[in-house]
């Protein structure tokens, strides 16, 4: 059986459904150069397959480390690349390019990236970036009701009406990333794509921005794809969390169940190795071994050289989805088989 | 104290400006042989400094206004600078954030390692390499022979990380200065490298102040650590006290502010306001804005780090029963 479902969750109910998702990437050196040296067209496979779905009002958590396709796939979700196969469902529409195009798709999607200094034109007082998205979708009739629109949105966000007459410089990292909030927010999106929010921002500030997107979420009944390396983070704002791995799936259940009885090796690994307040003194002796790189996957299962658990079996087959009996999948040989 | 490998006594760091304005104030930190002493605290909260400061690695507008810093008996903040650049990468090192920056890219590992070695070892270009590639085996990278050929970019990122420390123990230092040593790599790298430095530390009984604004990384590693807030002290002690009954009302915030697998809380405990910038520090306690136990005293007076009786130091009026 495939995990195209999250069997927990009726597939009629989900806003966001994705299906063997797969983003390549070509990174042949120049063809002067391949027919010289007869050197091969490389070909690396960001995202692989993957399919997940989200229920309305939830919030989907994606961990993973660097190179493992968490943030590819963001950007095919939010209509910035396109995908190489598979399909976007979003609402039970084909969601792709061209469905970008389509404004009411545009509009109810939207994106917050992890750093705020980078994705506010320094250029522009927040008023206009934060406005921005009322003009493109027509969202204010006149410039004073854009006025008001985005004085609104900054008392939403936590910020006084007056700083929209500022410029991002004059702000700092946590309240720059309110501000991204609240450009995301401008045009009542329902689904929120959240690109590490705050892995930029210190502890403090994380957790008021955490906060926010968390009251936010109730408030307007956001649906959100959260996606971060760290896994504390992960842990309390998801509902359900996805484990990628070199542009796979690995795991994905219900956050309680994901933690408290991780399946796959993988995501054992990973929670592991958090380092965490209760482990004073304690470093942990952590697994050996790198993420391979994408350009070179290891053959079978991808985690392989690094699993204590693998066999010949994993060195040449690639693991498909098991259903899991609580919902949700993973896709290990060693599960599947009862190894472990 | 007499035991301390490294005594930072009442260290103040100016940014010279038409008013200068103190980026540390006042900062008291020991180090005993063998100890690995955190420093956490928010971004501008002065951490970096403080290590750049014992290495005397500031650079104008920065500059140290008071204070001193002795390291094994003497006093290093006075030395004349050719002493001072004996004194570092031979005795007192220092490990980077990024490690593609800390590696020169245009020499291999080898060239750089051996270059490094001869600088503070007397041995001649045979040595120096047997000495590199042991290096690199201690610090876990494999083939460490045929590695020694290959440039940075050729290693990943946590390999990376292993060579600038390789790099870091080439002039057998008794005191390294990590600072965010693990922020620019992924969690099951993170924790790699950390078990590294610990095991390190206490093969060779080296001392390390690991500067990192990642509470479980110093959870993990740290002997003692101090909490720094706006320039200043806020608390000091062993890990176990500070983490598990932190004194000070910032140190508590902060930990109660980071998340934690399986807590399941509804909202975050989150500290309001933010840090007071450089040039906006009150009179009083740095902290006094932001404190939810703020009496009139902590906005006009500044609290000293007080040693408690269970060896806890913490800046704060609450300590002073006043």
């Amino acid at each position: 059986m495939t995990a195209t479902t999250t069997p927990a969750h009726p597939p009629a109910q989900s806003l966001v459904r994705v299906d063997k998702l797969s983003r390549r990437f070509d990174v042949s050196p120049p063809w002067i150069t391949r027919t010289l040296y007869r050197q091969p067209r490389r070909v690396v496979r960001a995202l692989d397959e993957v399919s997940f779905a989200i229920q309305p009002k939830r919030t989907l958590g994606l961990v993973g480390e660097s190179g493992c396709g968490k943030s590819t796939l963001a950007r095919c979700l939010a209509g910035l690349m396109s995908p190489s196969g598979g399909t976007m469902r979003y609402a039970g529409k084909r969601m792709d390019l061209a469905a970008h195009n389509d404004a009411t798709v545009r509009r109810a999607v939207q994106m917050v990236f992890q750093d705020p200094y980078a994705s506010l034109n320094p250029r522009w007082s927040v008023e206009e970036s934060v406005g921005d998205p009322l003009r493109a979708f027509d969202l204010a009739k006149d410039r004073k009701e854009m006025r008001d629109m985005v004085a609104e949105l900054m008392v939403e966000v936590g910020l006084s009406p007056r700083d929209a007459q500022k410029y991002p410089h004059q702000f700092s990292g946590g309240q720059r990333q309110r501000i991204a909030v609240a450009r995301a927010l401008a045009s009542r999106p329902e689904f929120l794509i959240c690109d590490e929010p705050t892995s930029a921002l210190d502890v403090s500030v994380q957790a008021a921005v955490l906060n926010l997107m968390r009251r936010l979420q109730e408030e307007y009944g956001l649906t959100y794809l959260f996606i971060s390396h760290n896994l504390t983070v992960v842990d309390h704002m998801s509902d359900d969390v996805g484990v990628m791995y070199l542009g796979r799936l690995v795991e994905l259940q219900p956050t309680e169940a994901l933690f408290d009885a991780p399946r796959h090796p993988y995501t054992q690994l990973l929670i592991q190795t958090v380092p965490s307040l209760d482990t004073i003194g304690r470093a942990s002796a952590p697994l050996k071994g790198e993420v391979p790189s994408p350009l070179n996957p290891p053959s079978g299962c991808a985690f392989n050289p690094r699993c204590p658990f693998a066999n010949n079996r994993c060195r040449v087959e690639r693991p498909e989805a098991t259903a899991l009996p609580g919902g949700g999948m993973v896709a290990c040989h060693a599960v599947e088989e009862g190894r472990i | 104290m007499t035991t301390s490998l490294l005594d930072i006594r009442n260290l103040s760091v100016e940014l010279a400006h038409a008013a200068p304005l103190k980026v540390l104030d006042g900062i008291n930190l020991h180090l005993a042989p063998g100890e690995i002493l955190g420093v956490v605290g928010e971004s501008g909260a002065g951490k970096s400094v403080t290590g750049a400061a014992v290495m005397r690695l500031m650079t104008r507008p920065l500059r140290q206004s008071g204070g001193e810093i002795w390291f094994d008996g003497t006093r290093i903040d006075t030395l004349p600078e050719a002493q001072m650049q004996r004194l570092r990468g031979k005795d007192i090192a220092m490990i980077f954030q990024d490690p593609l920056t800390a590696l020169n890219p245009v020499f291999t590992v080898g060239q750089q390692l051996i270059q490094t070695i001869r600088q503070h070892l007397p041995l001649d270009q045979a040595a120096a390499r047997a000495r590199a590639a042991d290096l690199l085996r201690e610090v876990g990278i494999p083939s460490a022979e045929e590695r020694l050929e290959n440039y940075p970019h050729e290693f990943s990122g946590g390999m990376r990380q292993r060579v600038v420390i390789a790099l870091a123990l080439a002039g057998e230092p008794r005191l390294i200065i990590a600072d965010e040593p693990t922020t620019a790599l992924d969690v099951s790298i993170q924790a790699q490298i950390i078990a590294l430095l610990v095991e390190l530390t206490r093969s060779r009984g080296m001392s390390v102040v690991l500067i990192t604004h990642d509470m479980g990384v110093i959870a993990e590693a740290c002997d003692r650590v101090a909490v720094l807030y706006a320039g200043r002290l806020a608390e000091v002690g062993p890990v176990r006290d500070v983490l598990t009954a932190p004194h000070h009302p910032y140190t508590r915030g902060l930990i109660a502010a980071i998340p934690r697998i399986g807590a399941r809380l509804k909202e975050l405990p989150q500290i309001p306001g933010t840090m007071p910038r450089v040039d906006a520090l009150p009179p009083g306690c740095a902290f006094a804005a932001r404190c939810p136990f703020v009496m009139e005293h902590c906005k006009t007076h500044r609290p000293d780090a007080t040693p408690r009786p269970d060896g806890v130091q913490v800046a704060c009026w609450l300590e002073e029963g006043q």
